[in-house]
């Protein structure tokens, strides 16, 4: 005791001493000051000086309140600390006597008066002062600031979809409490600069909100995480909205009915007192990284949290990365296929074979080399992860669960696996309506599944590997499987089939992709607008990909998706008709043969067709189609392409193989965008021109005709 | 003011935010600006370059401005290293926190170039 009376001494003394330095604006020595009163009070508490701890906790105060600058009177705050530590000093030398009472009350009253007005203006006042008084910034002229913005947020909102929907399944979890609250935090912060109020003010009420979860006052409900998906879709208008020419005013936002919502939430916090004491930030991670060494009680919960925090730290190490204007980069990749195509000119040359020189024939070599490299480098610049893709169906489930009562967990695996950039949107809708697929048609609901002795919650996989040249995505549900005979049914009445007796069960299967065709009984808000598993089909034939589908009734559905590895390179088989060469994407050919005289049937006398085994396939002539002579007048001595496309097969009639060819696809221009039949375009290795085929279209120009 | 080329590094997470922070300091005539993204990152700037100042924002993935903070004072290379804080409207506590653990001062966003100048010639000034 006597200790602490002798180092208490020394430190108000070093306080006096301190005090006669101090200019009111040097943060670094209140700072100082700030410590040393803690650690006087700190010890005066320990020994139970009950008025020194009284003094000391006052005049801390005063000095946070001079840090803070809201101080009334800085030179009487000032003045009040001087005397106040003169008090203390009095204290600790003359402990036995009592002070002069005029001195002590006169102290106080003057704290008190001066802490009556200077009570903190709490959380919401100081903004507004704040902005009102900025002066004008250069800023909002930049453009790019915006621009900036917007996609930042963006990427920001979207990543935090997934960290909500995390927290629904473990709303203790700080670390997904603590990415939503830095979204949206910054978003906040940042609007404030751009005067863009209404965002700043949105977000600073989900903030609050958020901030209130984190500090424990507030518990993470379903309800709340509805809300905050729902705050984040608004924000994300809003944000979008800025895109727009000229900044459109936000005012067609209803922001005021979510702030409603947002007082409704808060005031609901239960009047009890708090779980835990108010924490800041650090000391959630710190308590977080204590949990594991000292103590021993550690929940196998805490574990799991821990365990996950460590491999999201691995994952979010954030690599070097540079944005690059997409039209740069395509332009850039379509240079390096002209440089390609230029070498192999090059190569090619006739004259180049009369030259007889290793030196140069060396460096054609090493020149070859570097360019197919930088090819392959620069179409790896396409690729992006479809980890984005992916999470975002996370969200597309979760919504589908909570609209229809069912329960599904979405499992991702191969979020790594690159796809062409190009492709990302254009699989976007067609994923979004194979989830709703599995979980509308697939999964039962909890009920059903636990009376079929299956797990309540269902299960849906999303994945995706590279496989040969092609990118696989495949969604596999545990549901009930497609239900055959009404499918048949369904088909029947809709008039798709009318024999069925020689359907497999694979091709019953596929019938769900025939146009009009939809098997839901109730149509619900999500799946079953008319809109088919054609779509879906569609899209990936555009993509120049082919969806597959296997079922077990009762067990479940998996639908494997293909589409190419990228949308500048197509794999596929070079064909000459006449003079012309030609492209035919490899994923539409079944196969090709030499058809024997007597199986060409002309039915009608008008339309060929050729026997193929057990079925008669109409044959499409591409010289006709193209208006070329052909070398090869009949069938039997052409070849025939079986090539199949919505489900339809037929017979491309050309006149000779030429081999198979991964081509680099170039646009037929603008001109030339709506010509049927034709996709685009290549540049051979010999430098002539081969126009790559769009089976699609020829199929539509086939049956027209 | 201090010497227009000292080299300021500038921490905050958000891209945009980096840039509003840097636009500001070029209008008030500093040019030598490096940039992190994280206290970690910063870090490792640290460890690389002679930084002279440091503009680091509160509120960080993976390691905060107030952890950064506490590295840099508790280190013998930079514990005199001029440092602002960026912090929130209304976290009166984060402030306070900074300043115990030795913050040269602190701004709080929304700023002015006004503000911040303010700022950095009384940290500066002061020396």
């Amino acid at each position: 005791m006597d200790d602490n009376a002798t180092k208490l001494a020394e430190a108000v003394d070093q306080l006096a001493l301190q005090m006669v330095m101090i200019e009111p604006d040097d943060l670094m020595a209140l700072g100082s000051l700030l410590r040393d009163f803690e650690s006087i009070e700190k010890i005066s508490l320990e020994s139970d000086f009950g008025p020194i701890v009284a003094v000391s906790g006052a005049l801390k105060k005063l000095v946070e309140k001079a840090i803070l600058n809201e101080l009334k009177d800085v030179q009487k705050g000032f003045d009040l600390l001087g005397r106040g530590i003169e008090l203390l000093q009095k204290y600790l030398s003359e402990p036995n006597e009592s002070q002069s009472p005029a001195d002590r009350d006169s102290f106080w009253k003057e704290m008190e008066s001066l802490e009556g007005i200077g009570k903190p203006a709490g959380f919401e006042a100081a903004p507004a002062t704040e902005s009102s008084s900025r002066e004008t910034f250069n800023l909002t002229e930049d453009g790019q600031v915006y621009t900036d913005f917007i996609s930042e947020a963006m990427e920001h909102l979207e990543a935090i979809e997934l960290s909500i929907i995390s927290l629904e399944q473990s709303p203790h979890d700080k670390e997904h409490i603590n990415t939503v609250f830095r979204a949206f935090h910054t978003i906040k912060g940042v609007s404030g600069f751009l005067n863009l109020q209404k965002i700043n003010k949105f977000s600073h009420a989900v903030e609050t909100l958020l901030d209130e979860a984190r500090n424990d006052r507030l518990a993470i409900t379903n309800e709340t995480i509805d809300f905050i998906l729902e705050a984040v879709d608004l924000l994300k208008n809003m944000i979008s909205d800025l895109k727009g020419p000229g900044r459109p005013d936000p005012s067609r936002f209803d922001i005021e009915s979510h702030l409603a919502k947002i007082k409704r939430l808060l005031e609901g916090i239960s009047l009890d007192e708090p779980i835990a004491g108010k924490q800041p930030l650090e000391g959630i991670v710190s308590t977080k990284v204590a949990v594991s060494g000292e103590d021993l009680s550690t929940t196998p919960k805490q574990a799991v949290d821990a365990l996950r925090e460590q491999r999201r730290g691995d994952s979010t190490g954030s690599g070097a990365t540079v944005k690059v204007d997409t039209q740069k980069l395509d332009n850039l990749i379509d240079m390096v296929g002209e440089l390609v195509i230029a070498q192999s000119l090059v190569q090619q040359n006739p004259v180049f074979s009369t030259i007889n020189d290793q030196k140069l024939s060396r460096d054609i070599s090493q020149l070859k080399r570097i360019t197919t490299e930088l090819q392959k480098t620069s179409m790896s610049l396409r690729m992006i992860p479809v980890r984005q893709t992916f999470q975002k169906m996370v969200r597309v489930v979760r919504d589908l669960c909570s609209k229809s009562g069912k329960k599904a967990e979405l499992v991702l695996s191969g979020e790594e696996t690159e796809i062409d950039r190009g492709m990302v949107d254009a699989l976007y809708d067609p994923l979004v309506h194979m989830m709703r697929n599995a979980v509308d048609h697939g999964i039962e609901a909890p009920a059903k599944r636990i009376e079929r002795g299956k797990a309540e919650t269902g299960r849906v996989d999303l994945r995706a590997y590279q496989k040969g040249g092609h990118i696989v995505i495949e969604i596999e549900d545990d549901g009930q499987g497609l239900d055959r005979a009404r499918i048949l049914h369904k088909a029947r009445e809709k008039g798709l089939v009318s024999n069925d007796n020689g359907l497999g069960e694979h091709q019953i299967d596929n019938l769900i992709f025939e146009p009009g065709f939809s098997t839901a009984e109730k149509v619900t808000d999500v799946s079953g607008r008319g809109v088919g598993m054609d779509v879906v089909k569609q899209a990936f034939e555009k993509l120049k990909g082919k969806v597959e589908i296997f079922s077990t009734e009762g067990a479940g559905c998996r639908f494997v998706m293909l589409v190419p590895l990228t949308l500048a390179i197509v794999d596929g088989i070079q064909v000459r008709v006449g003079e012309e060469q030609y492209i035919i994407p490899a994923v539409f050919i079944k196969e090709t043969l030499r058809p024997a005289q007597e199986d060409i049937v002309k039915i009608h006398n008008k339309e060929e067709v050729v026997r193929v085994r057990n079925s008669l396939l109409p044959i499409v002539r591409l010289h006709n189609l193209f208006r070329v002579v052909p070398q090869k007048k009949n069938p039997w001595e052409a070849l025939i392409v079986v090539a199949e496309c919505n489900g339809q097969q037929k017979g491309l009639m050309i006149d000779d193989l030429i081999g198979k060819q991964e081509v680099v696809i170039k646009n037929l221009g603008e001109t030339l965008e709506s010509v049927k039949g034709l996709s685009g375009a290549t540049i051979l290795g010999d430098g002539r021109v081969g126009l790559i085929l769009d089976v699609h279209g020829v199929f539509e120009i086939a049956t027209a005709a | 003011m201090p010497d227009a080329n000292m080299k300021i590094l500038v921490v905050d997470d958000f891209q945009t935010m980096r840039r509003i922070v840097k636009g500001v300091l070029k209008e008030l005539g500093f040019t030598n600006i490096v940039e992190a993204d994280n206290g970690v990152s910063a870090l490792e700037v640290l460890k690389e370059e002679k930084v002279d100042f440091i503009v680091s924002d509160w509120n960080m993935p993976e390691m905060t401005g107030i952890e950064l903070l506490k590295t840099v004072r508790a280190s013998e290379a930079w514990k005199d290293l001029p440092f602002l804080m960026v912090t929130a409207e209304g976290k009166s506590e984060q402030v306070l926190e900074a300043v115990k653990n030795r913050v040269n001062n602190y701004v709080i966003k929304p700023f002015t170039p006004a503000t911040l100048e303010e700022k950095i010639r009384k940290i500066f000034d002061g020396k």
